[in-house]
């Protein structure tokens, strides 16, 4: 009962939100919250219903019914109480919008389109949800009718949605030409018995290229950043849930990955480009709002590459670790900017000064002793935790790659630190390491009770490890060529530090250079734009020779 | 007969360059365009009955002349204009449908372009035209105009579940590399295409110079039962379609 219901009571208070609240605010945010709180109660009833009964079927009609597992409770649980928050939020954020009513309404159907695809039992159900997230998307996102900047913006989100719910949609046909149905868990049972269709890895390929274009995975990555002109509340759901989508799709078609491996090696390496490129651009941001749509980026990267290397669970995990933490981010950016605006002293970019002016605050530590902690103490903590909660890290390539990004983020962690160059350094490291430690810790445990919960079959996942390994001795090589690169880089950046220059001389232009592009986001949108404006160029001429023929 | 049933569906379902006078004439047509939209897939889909399988020469063409109709919509003036070049796009695709596909299909594919019609009817009566420069604003000035063309544009770009988006369903074949392509070029065009027009019409702040006079009760009740079939027919035949696997499982 509870599955039935749930994705309808947002539909619903979405209708009567729009028919009886548009002549009061007060009525309107009382409708949408009332059933908010109704959606995150509903959803909770569906966790206790599936941890007593298990994974179960249950339909309305032929069409919509709804397959209740792990992975569709988890999610409709996180996304009922992000809605709920991001409601509450609202209310008082959009006092006296022109829009009221239809904003509540959207978020309401917003909600209702995610839910369907979460817990949808048929896959074109669950196709018609993913396509509704990007159109209501595009209207949240052009709520301000007046602004025509967020219209533009808008309009880039629906078509990089429109591109990528097509290879979901072909990979949905493929499925269905095997198994002639569109059911998921008959599919499911198709794909696990063996009876594997020729073009499965096709299949694969399809559906982590649909998961880009909904994760803003590199190159469809430009919408997310540019989409600030939104209000606030719908950038925290934006950031908290919709992103993530890409997480869960992949999650859900594991069955495919059972036996497809190209897919995840493509996930992986798009993700590694997307991870350090959305978390260079963050680093160069002015805007706050900008920087943390670049830091989803980056998150969403490691998010596909979690998914790459075969770690499923732990990508569900991270996705809504981040979405939690990324919604309070956004909320709170507004009172940031707030009290921003009433104080004149806007301190210089951090990283404009690193790369241009070559200005390094001071220390007064040797940069040895500094080097060898950066370097050893994160790779210490990282092993350690996976001792403590019995995880065989170097059984599985995956996890070996995660631990190596442990270790490079923990020495990130410690060397902003040291550039701080506060007084009691030593005692701001203690402080950082425990918490470093608490992360890696909680991340590794919870990580690990995550996959029980999803993926209780060990075969099942240690399957879908395998597929998304390489060659031993390539693997090998790679680690260790990384490895050596990272320690090495390290040495230089503190020996550099040391020396007051953050590189030789002759290597400044390039550096500069760098900086031009990197500042340019690697002119991605500007390629966008230009092939955009030559299209309706070239409909035009072709308009005008033809007339109106 | 079979000769007479290609000269009716070549100009019912129109295939370039005999689109460029369909196309003409339903620039000319104004207000019996919406029986225009109506009829001429119904007979369309009719004739094309009578033909066992189109030559894979017709396909083709059927394929271009759609990819052309949605690449020049995207730079369409007009919303009139616009809905005439959807329009024959999404008719032409028509003849992909394999044979056998009786005329009711017509009506169904022809029910988005009918409330697509409409809508524009009364924005031209209302401002003189439905020239995407001169008309802004409808989604503030009047609501309930600007929600039912939201809704026409959206049945007609394909947006689930839509009878267009049942028709775009119906005609992918996902191992055919090449018409899937096209067909995705297509796709994207009405997408496109369709969110200008609606950033030009819809949004924006209204303009100071122009009356701004909404639906009545009665008329937006008769244009929101029409939205509910264009959507409802497609979600109708998700729920047969779902309904006649299940079946075929059981069997």
């Amino acid at each position: 009962m509870p599955a039935i219901v749930l994705p309808f009571l947002p539909l619903l208070s979405g209708v009567l939100v729009y028919l009886f609240g548009r002549d009061s605010e007060r009525k309107a945010y009382r409708i949408s919250l009332f059933f908010s709180f109704l959606t995150a109660f509903v959803s909770l009833l569906l966790l206790i219903a599936y941890l007593r009964e298990g994974s179960f079927k249950v339909g309305l009609t032929p069409f919509l019914s709804f397959y209740i597992d792990a992975l569709s409770v988890v999610m409709a649980v996180a996304v009922s109480f992000i809605s709920l928050v991001v409601h509450a939020y609202s209310i008082r954020y959009m006092q006296d919008d022109e829009g009221y009513a239809r904003f509540f309404a959207l978020l309401d159907l917003m909600t209702f389109s995610i839910l369907i695809t979460v817990i949808a039992g048929n896959l074109l159900l669950m196709f018609v949800g993913w396509n509704l997230i990007g159109v209501i998307l595009y209207f949240l996102l052009s709520h301000n009718l007046r602004f025509e900047q967020a219209h533009r913006f808008g309009a880039w989100t629906f078509l990089t949605h429109r591109i990528g719910d097509l290879p979901l949609l072909f990979a949905i046909l493929l499925l269905f030409e095997s198994y002639g149905t569109f059911e998921i868990d008959k599919v499911r049972e198709g794909l696990l018995s063996g009876n594997v269709p020729d073009n499965l890895e096709l299949v694969g390929i399809l559906v982590v290229l649909s998961a880009f274009a909904k994760s803003a995975q590199f190159p469809l990555h430009v919408w997310l950043p540019y989409t600030m002109a939104g209000p606030t509340p719908v950038s925290a759901l934006m950031h908290a849930g919709i992103v993530n989508a890409g997480g869960f799709l992949i999650n859900r078609f594991a069955p495919v990955f059972y036996h497809a491996e190209y897919g995840l090696h493509l996930a992986f390496w798009v993700g590694l480009i997307t991870a350090i490129l959305g978390s260079t651009l963050m680093l160069l941001q002015t805007d706050i709002k900008k920087s943390l749509g670049y830091s989803t980026v980056g998150q969403m990267g490691y998010m596909i590459m979690e998914c790459g290397v075969g770690a499923f669970a732990l990508a569900i995990y991270h996705l809504i670790a981040h979405g939690i933490f990324k919604a309070t981010l956004f909320m709170g950016s507004g009172g940031v900017i707030h009290e921003a605006r009433k104080d004149p002293n806007i301190p210089e970019d951090e990283v404009y000064s690193f790369f241009v002016k070559r200005e390094l605050p001071p220390t007064r530590l040797p940069w040895i002793v500094f080097a060898l902690i950066t370097v050893s103490v994160p790779l210490i903590i990282v092993l350690l935790a996976h001792l403590v909660a019995g995880v065989d890290v170097f059984k599985y390539q995956g996890a070996l790659i995660l631990l190596f990004f442990g270790w490079v983020t923990g020495a990130q962690t410690i060397f902003s630190i040291y550039k701080l160059g506060a007084r009691s350094v030593y005692k701001l490291l203690l402080f950082v390491i425990l918490s470093f430690s608490v992360v890696v810790l909680g991340y590794v445990f919870i990580g690990h009770s995550f996959e029980k919960f999803l993926y209780p079959d060990k075969e099942f996942i240690e399957r879908i490890y395998h597929n998304a390994g390489i060659h031993p001795t390539v693997f090998e090589l790679q680690i260790i060529l990384l490895t050596v690169v990272v320690a090495l880089g390290w040495l230089l950046v503190y020996y550099a530090n040391q020396n007051r220059d953050v590189v030789m001389p002759k290597f400044r232009s390039l550096y500069v250079a760098l900086y031009t592009h990197l500042s340019r986001e690697l002119y991605v949108a500007d390629l966008y734009e230009a092939v955009a404006k030559k299209l309706t160029e070239l409909s035009s001429k072709l308009n005008r020779s033809l007339r109106w023929l | 007969m079979e000769l007479l049933a290609y000269i009716v569906c070549t100009l019912c379902l129109p295939l370039f360059p005999l689109s460029m006078g369909v196309s003409y004439a339903l620039g000319k047509l104004r207000g019996l365009r919406t029986i225009a939209f109506l009829l001429l897939p119904l007979a369309g889909f009719f004739f094309l009955g009578f033909i066992e399988k189109p030559p894979s020469a017709v396909l083709y063409i059927s394929l271009f002349t759609s990819l052309l109709y949605a690449f020049r919509a995207v730079s369409a003036e007009s919303l009139s204009r616009w809905g005439i070049y959807i329009f024959v796009s999404a008719v032409s695709l028509l003849w992909l449908h394999p044979s056998g596909e009786k005329s009711i299909l017509g009506l169904f594919y022809a029910l988005p372009f009918v409330l697509l019609s409409l809508s524009e009817r009364l924005i031209a009566v209302r401002f003189g035209s439905s020239d995407l420069r001169l008309v802004r604003g409808i989604g503030l000035g009047a609501p309930k105009l600007g929600f039912i063309t939201t809704l026409s544009i959206l049945g007609v770009i394909g947006v689930p579940t839509s009878t267009t988006f049942v028709e775009f369903l119906n005609l992918l074949e996902a191992r055919d590399f090449f018409r899937s392509l096209i067909l995705s070029g297509v796709w994207f065009f009405w997408g496109w295409s369709g969110v200008k027009v609606l950033s030009s019409i819809v949004f924006g702040s209204p303009r100071e110079d122009l009356s701004y006079e909404d639906l009545n009760l009665r008329g937006s009740l008769v244009l929101i039962v029409l939205s509910a079939f264009v959507f409802g027919a497609g979600y109708v035949f998700f729920e047969v379609l779902s309904y006649l696997l299940g079946w075929r499982g059981e069997l």
